[in-house]
C-alpha cells in the first residue's frame, strides 16, 4: 500500500473516531439528524416507583349544534399499513405542535377525518395534555394529574 | 514500532477471505432486498404530518409523489440484484448503498427513525474488501484475481458498528440509565405492552415482573454492551466474540419489546467465517440465462414480499423477528461447535 493511501486510511479512521462526540452534540442541540450513523438512544425512565407516567392528549371535536365529541387518539389517523406504535408516535408528535395542527392541510385533514367518525359540521378542535400515572398492568384507566399543555384549533371554514 | 505503523499493523490484520465476503455478499443482499424500506407504505399519512429529521430531508417540503417513491424502490431492487449477482460490484454497491439512504430517508419523513443505516453503512466500506471477487460475475471476468484480501474495510465496518452502538450508550448514560431509583428498560416497557398494546411474544410473561434489581440489572447490561463495544474493536478476538452477546441481546428485544434489529444482525453477517461452512468447490460456470433467471426471481420475489407486507405491517415484524432468530441461531451454532485452531488474532 503506498503512502499516500496509508495516510488517508489513518486519516479515514480518525475521522469515524471523532465522530463520535461530534454526533452527540448534534443529536442534543437539534435532533438526530438522517442519515447519521445512530443507533436508539431510548429516553430514561418515567417509572415513579411501580407507577407509569407519561403525558396523554385528550382531543375533542365541538360541532355546530355545540355537542362535543371525543375522539381517541388512536382513531385520529387511520392507515392499516402502518404498525400501531409508528402511528401513535406520529400522531402524539403532531399534537404536541399547535402550529402544525394550525396550518389549512391539518385543519382539513381533522375535519374530513371528523366526519368519517360521524361528526357533522366540526367548528373547533381542542388538544389538553396532562400527566398521567398507571400501574405497569393496567392497559385503561391512567390517573390523570396536572394539565401541561392545552389549545384550540378553529375548523370551521 | 511508532504508533502509526502499529496502526497500520493492527488494520491490515485479520482472517478474513474473499470466500468468505463472497458468501457474506449473497446472504446480504438477498436479507436486504426482503428488508427494504418501503417508503409508499407511508402515502396514507397526510402531509402535515411531513417533517424530516435535521438533514438533506428537511430540503422536501412535502413527501414526493408515489410515482417517484416506487421508482426509487425499483431501481433499489435492480442494484441490490446486481450486488447479489456480483456484476459490477464496487459501483453497484455503492448505488445500492446510496439508493437505501433515499428510500430510508423518506420512509423516516414523517418523523420515528428506523436506525437501519447498517444496511447502507455494509456495502458502502465492503466494496472496498472486494467482496465481489468470488461467486460473481466480476469473478468470471477476471479468474485470476488472487490479491489478499484488504482486511482494513472489515476493521472499518467493525469500528463504525461499535461507534453507532456507542452513540446509543451515551445518550442512556445521559438519561440517567444507571440510576438505581429508576428502571429504564421498565419503564420501556410498560410504554410497549401498556399504551401500544404490544403483547407479542414474551411481553405477557414479562409483565407481571416486578423485581427492581433486575430491571436495573438490565439497563446496566444494556449501557455497557453498547459501551464496550469500542473497547472490543481493538481485537478481532474480543470483537467476534462479542457478536452473540449482542444478538442474544438483539433477541432478548424482540422477545420482550417486539422491536426486531434485523439490519443489524445481517450486518453481523459480515464477521463470520463462512467459508469454514461453505468450503470453495468447482461450481458450473452459470450461464447468462441462468443469472438472468436468478436476477428476476430475486427481484420479483423482494416486490412481492415489499407488496405484502405493505398491507400488513404484522407480516413485517414476523418477517424481521425471522433474521433476528435466525441469527440467534447461527450464533448458538458457531458458539458450541469446537473451535478450530485460533485464526482471529488482533
Amino acid at each position: 500500500m503506498t503512502s499516500r493511501r496509508r495516510i488517508a486510511l489513518r486519516a479515514l479512521f480518525a475521522a469515524v473516531l471523532l465522530s463520535l462526540p461530534l454526533m452527540i452534540v448534534v443529536r442534543e442541540s437539534v435532533g438526530e439528524p438522517y442519515p447519521g450513523l445512530y443507533q436508539p438512544a431510548f429516553d430514561g425512565s418515567t417509572m415513579r416507583g411501580d407507577l407509569f407516567g407519561r403525558d396523554e392528549a385528550v382531543v375533542m371535536v365541538r360541532d355546530a349544534a355545540g355537542e362535543r365529541h371525543r375522539i381517541a387518539v388512536t382513531d385520529l389517523l387511520d392507515v392499516p399499513e402502518l404498525e400501531r406504535g409508528y402511528l401513535l408516535s406520529a400522531t402524539r408528535s403532531a399534537l404536541r405542535d399547535p402550529r402544525r395542527m394550525r396550518t389549512p392541510e391539518a385543519v382539513a385533514y381533522v375535519r374530513e377525518r371528523a366526519a368519517e367518525l360521524g361528526i357533522d359540521s366540526p367548528v373547533r378542535l381542542r388538544v389538553t395534555w396532562y400527566s398521567t400515572t398507571r400501574g405497569p398492568r393496567e392497559r385503561d384507566g391512567a390517573e390523570r394529574g396536572v394539565v401541561v399543555q392545552a389549545y384550540s384549533v378553529r375548523l370551521a371554514p | 514500532m511508532s504508533a502509526a505503523t502499529s496502526f497500520d499493523a493492527w488494520v491490515d490484520r485479520g482472517p478474513f477471505t474473499a470466500l468468505d465476503l463472497g458468501i457474506f455478499r449473497i446472504l446480504f443482499a438477498l436479507s436486504s432486498l426482503l428488508l427494504l424500506p418501503r417508503p409508499e407504505a407511508m402515502s396514507g399519512l397526510p402531509d402535515f404530518l411531513w417533517k424530516p429529521p435535521p438533514g438533506p430531508f428537511r430540503l422536501l417540503d412535502s413527501p414526493p409523489p408515489p410515482a417517484v417513491v416506487a421508482g426509487i424502490t425499483v431501481i433499489q431492487v435492480l442494484a441490490l440484484v446486481l450486488v447479489l449477482l456480483g456484476v459490477f460490484t464496487t459501483v453497484s454497491s455503492i448505488a445500492a448503498a446510496l439508493l437505501f439512504v433515499v428510500a430510508d430517508g423518506l420512509g423516516n419523513g414523517y418523523g420515528p427513525i428506523y436506525h437501519y443505516i447498517l444496511l447502507a453503512v455494509v456495502p458502502l466500506v465492503l466494496c472496498w474488501a472486494g467482496w465481489g471477487r468470488r461467486l460473481s460475475v466480476d469473478a468470471r471476468r477476471r479468474p485470476d484475481d488472487d490479491r489478499p484480501v484488504p482486511q482494513w474495510p472489515l476493521r472499518l465496518l467493525a469500528l463504525c458498528i461499535a461507534v453507532a452502538f456507542a452513540t446509543a450508550g451515551l445518550a442512556k448514560l445521559r438519561a440517567g440509565w444507571l440510576d438505581l431509583d429508576s428502571q429504564s428498560t421498565r419503564s420501556h416497557f410498560v410504554s410497549s405492552f401498556v399504551v401500544q398494546g404490544n403483547d407479542r411474544f414474551l411481553a405477557p410473561l414479562v409483565s407481571h415482573l416486578d423485581s427492581r434489581p433486575l430491571w436495573e440489572l438490565l439497563d446496566w447490561f444494556t449501557v455497557a454492551l453498547e459501551l464496550l463495544l469500542l473497547v472490543a474493536v481493538v481485537r478481532w478476538t474480543w470483537f467476534v466474540r462479542a457478536l452473540p452477546v449482542l444478538v442474544a441481546f438483539h433477541v432478548g428485544v424482540l422477545l420482550v419489546l417486539s422491536i426486531a434489529c434485523a439490519a443489524n444482525v445481517v450486518a453481523y453477517g459480515a464477521f463470520v467465517r463462512w467459508s469454514r461452512w461453505w468450503p470453495e468447490r468447482p461450481l458450473r460456470s452459470p450461464s447468462p440465462a441462468d443469472l438472468t433467471a436468478v436476477g428476476v426471481g430475486a427481484a420479483a420475489i423482494a416486490l412481492g414480499v415489499n407488496q405484502v407486507h405493505l398491507h400488513a405491517p404484522a407480516t413485517e415484524l414476523y418477517l424481521k423477528a425471522a433474521f433476528v432468530l435466525g441469527a440467534g441461531a447461527v450464533a448458538t451454532v458457531l458458539c458450541l461447535r469446537p473451535r478450530p485452531a485460533r485464526s482471529t488474532s488482533g
